[in-house]
């Protein structure tokens, strides 16, 4: 799969100094005794820690290029996850390892390690270690608004200049070292640049097409469809992806939020569809039509072009309909063989079922509404049921999490093959 | 991920908050005790002073005094011979302002490195201490830490009454106080009236000589020995922190190696601040006679030039170490 190269690519720029610091003093050096291991352990805990830090600053750039080689920006994002967790937990162990040395002596002295401002490079450290907790846990933890959370995320920056300013001050193997020294300031100060490029220059430089809001369709009492209409480029885009809409005005916050594209790739307006989970969706309802928007994108590789076989079978799970309503718009020639599953729980739920009821009619897709209310959860036998020779098609999910990866279980439990089965987990931070 | 950071997080405050407490509250109740069992794993550690009360009663009394338990048993003194011993890195001692640290639990933490110890154990490691190599000075931090790994003075007499394995051989030594490595046992303190056990402890050192023979035997990375001007550098614990790699050294363990040093294999010398540290290594004189003993406890001391951290010296060992150690 595309996204093991991304899996490869971190993995290579952190065995690179993980298997330099092996060379640097013999190994009896290393691991002569217990605390000489723990002490090592800790080391390279602190440099891979680095290491995964300073990716995952590159990781948060909305770039192409990143986004093509872990094959989605979703997945860019889902990396940016586990990638800064790993690294948090390193982290934390970092400190941990190394105070077992200093246990060793006596506990005044290790206690003495834990405490700041006796030693400015370890100090720099502690800083850094503590505002990052601070900010793991109100990103793992506390559920912020998503302007508040994403306003404290910034300061990770913080956190990682001062982890910075640790490893350039502190006496260790990377200030012995010229090449770790190199390749941990050079990859750190990529990872500055990187989110100096996101916080600053990204709204100027990144691709993006000013667009107006046309009108705003309520769906019902949680999800808006909006409309926009280009003001003068359009942007290009393939049914399933997303955009990040920015409001230039009016009364709503101006920071980016992802939405998925609900019309069709030849459309003249652009509609993207939003359930309403937070303050800023909220408010959505209320904006007056004629707003300037900026539009970036699209980013995404959730499509049914993108799959060669044309029998295909699509999942949809609540507001999770939306690139299938996309994909359903663009589809132009007779060649696709479509089941669309669309589950929710009450028939009032289902938005935009009418219209895609009118594509039925014209076009080579079978709508299947499926209420929770009636006939319980949908599983992969009803699918296999209503949708003959599955294993000859290939499954789109879009959904929420816990209902693609219950679907997903049970198509390999009835020898789905993996490859065949594609979703897009649309977590978006 | 979220039950991951749960765990590390939980298991990091665990350790930092019950290592506050226990360090800081029960601290004062802890001062007494963690010196002296410092002190008895020292002497466990090192061999070279009596394990138990004893040792510590030595270490934690007015040294001068240490000739009232001499009746005790053997003696033992921290003579250059004696820390040349301790010269590896799973027991390291260095010298630094005449005072002896045994600091191979501490190698693993430094800051700069073990490798810029181990070469240095059981030599005299002041220069080094003071300069870290350059020109910069411990911290305070840093020296307040070297005090808790304080074994004794230089030339300080221990007293010994424990006989039998590996601690005979090493603590009835007693050699004398200034780096002159001479053999002979001269006693600094007023602890002469010991001299018959001196005596019997001198008997069991073996003559040596610095020759080309006992140099080559020392060519490993882990034991290794450079003749550099006719002088005898064990540059063990060194290696590892030479700037110009420990592949530059280690082939030439063993060997004589003026030449290399002075070109550094090009046309280039080394510096003066290498010649300093070079001087912190050094054994004793090409075909110098010297005793067996001696020669461990040089290596020992020069495998232990390790910068600990030593601080007012008031959490360890005694009062005559508030005194020198400030100089």
């Amino acid at each position: 799969m595309r996204k093991k190269i991304g899996i490869l690519a971190i993995l290579i720029l952190v065995l690179i100094p993980f298997s330099r610091w092996f060379f640097i003093e013999p190994l009896d050096y290393r691991f002569f005794n217990f605390i000489a291991t723990m002490t090592s352990f800790g080391q390279l805990a602190g440099i891979v820690g680095l290491v995964l830090f300073s990716l995952n600053l590159i990781l948060s750039l909305r770039v192409k290029v990143i986004e093509n080689l872990v094959y989605g920006l979703n997945n860019v994002y889902n990396f940016h996850h586990k990638v800064g967790a790993i690294s948090f937990v390193l982290l934390l162990f970092h400190p941990l390892f190394l105070v077992c040395s200093y246990l060793s002596v006596s506990l005044k002295a290790a206690a003495d390690f834990f405490i700041p401002f006796q030693n400015i490079p370890i100090t720099y450290g502690s800083i850094s270690l503590l505002l990052m907790t601070v900010l793991i846990i109100l990103t793992f933890y506390i559920k912020l608004k998503y302007n508040n959370w994403k306003f404290s995320h910034k300061f990770m920056v913080l956190v990682f200049v001062f982890a910075l300013l640790h490893a350039v001050y502190i006496t260790s193997d990377i200030s012995r070292d010229i090449f770790l020294r190199v390749y941990l300031l050079g990859l750190g100060l990529m990872g500055l640049m990187a989110s100096f490029y996101q916080a600053f220059l990204s709204k100027l430089l990144n691709r993006h097409a000013i667009y107006n809001l046309k009108s705003v369709n309520i769906l019902n009492s949680r999800v808006v469809e909006l409309e926009l209409e280009p003001r003068g480029r359009k942007i290009k885009f393939f049914p399933g992806q997303f955009i990040f809409l920015r409001f230039l005005s009016g009364s709503i916050g101006s920071e980016a939020h992802p939405f998925s594209i609900s019309s069709g790739m030849s459309d003249n307006s652009l509609q993207v569809v939003i359930k309403s989970l937070g303050d800023y969706t909220d408010k959505l309802k209320n904006l007056q039509p004629g707003l300037p928007v900026a539009v970036e994108g699209p980013y995404g590789k959730f499509c049914h072009l993108n799959i060669l076989n044309k029998n295909q079978v699509w999942i949809a799970g609540g507001v999770g309909v939306t690139p299938f309503i996309s994909m359903a718009r663009s589809l132009t020639d007779d060649s696709y063989h479509i089941d669309l599953y669309y589950c929710v729980n009450k028939p009032e739920e289902a938005i935009l079922l009418s219209e895609l009821k009118e594509i039925e009619l014209s076009k080579k897709i079978r709508v299947i509404p499926w209420y929770t209310c009636d006939k319980g959860y949908l599983e992969a036998r009803s699918i296999s049921e209503f949708s003959p020779g599955l294993e000859n098609k290939d499954i789109l999910l879009c959904g929420p999490a816990p209902f693609m990866f219950a679907i997903r279980k049970q198509l390999l439990n009835l020898n789905i093959k993996r490859k065949n089965i594609h979703f897009e987990n649309f977590k978006l931070l | 991920m979220k039950k991951l950071i749960t765990i590390s997080l939980f298991i990091f405050w665990a350790v930092v908050v019950a290592i506050l407490t226990a360090g800081l509250v029960f601290y004062q109740n802890n001062k007494n005790t963690t010196n002296r069992s410092y002190q008895n794993s020292l002497a466990g550690n090192n061999s070279s002073i009596t394990s138990g009360g004893n040792a510590d009663a030595n270490l934690s009394g007015n040294q001068s005094s240490t000739p009232v338990m001499q009746n005790l048993g053997q003696v033992s003194t921290l003579s250059l011979t004696e820390i040349a011993k301790h010269n590896k890195a799973s027991d390291c001692w260095l010298l630094i302002n005449n005072k002896v640290y045994s600091v191979s639990s501490y190698l693993s933490a430094h800051p700069g490195g073990a490798g810029t110890i181990i070469p240095n154990c059981g030599k005299e490691a002041t220069q080094l201490f003071n300069t870290k190599g350059s020109k910069d000075p411990h911290s305070a931090n840093a020296n307040s830490m070297l005090a808790d790994y304080y074994v004794g003075d230089l030339n300080q007499v221990f007293n010994n009454n424990q006989s039998g394995g590996s601690s005979l051989s090493t603590s009835s030594i007693v050699v004398n106080s200034k780096p002159t490595t001479s053999v002979s046992p001269v006693n600094t303190g007023s602890n002469i009236n010991n001299s018959s056990s001196n005596l019997s402890a001198t008997t069991s050192i073996l003559a040596l000589t610095l020759n080309m023979t006992e140099i080559a035997k020392h060519n490993k990375s882990s034991d290794c020995w450079l003749l550099v001007n006719n002088k005898v550098y064990n540059v063990s614990s060194y290696i590892s922190a030479h700037p110009g790699g420990s592949g530059t050294i280690i082939p030439n363990c063993g060997k004589e190696s003026t030449q290399l040093y002075n070109t550094k294999g090009g046309n280039k010398a080394h510096s003066g601040t290498a010649n300093n540290m070079l001087a912190a290594y050094y054994v004793g004189n090409l075909n110098q006679q010297t005793s067996q003993q001696q020669v461990q406890q040089t290596v020992q001391k020069t495998n232990t030039i390790v910068s600990p951290q030593n601080s007012s010296g008031d959490d360890e060992g005694g009062e005559d170490d508030e005194n020198g150690w400030d100089d």
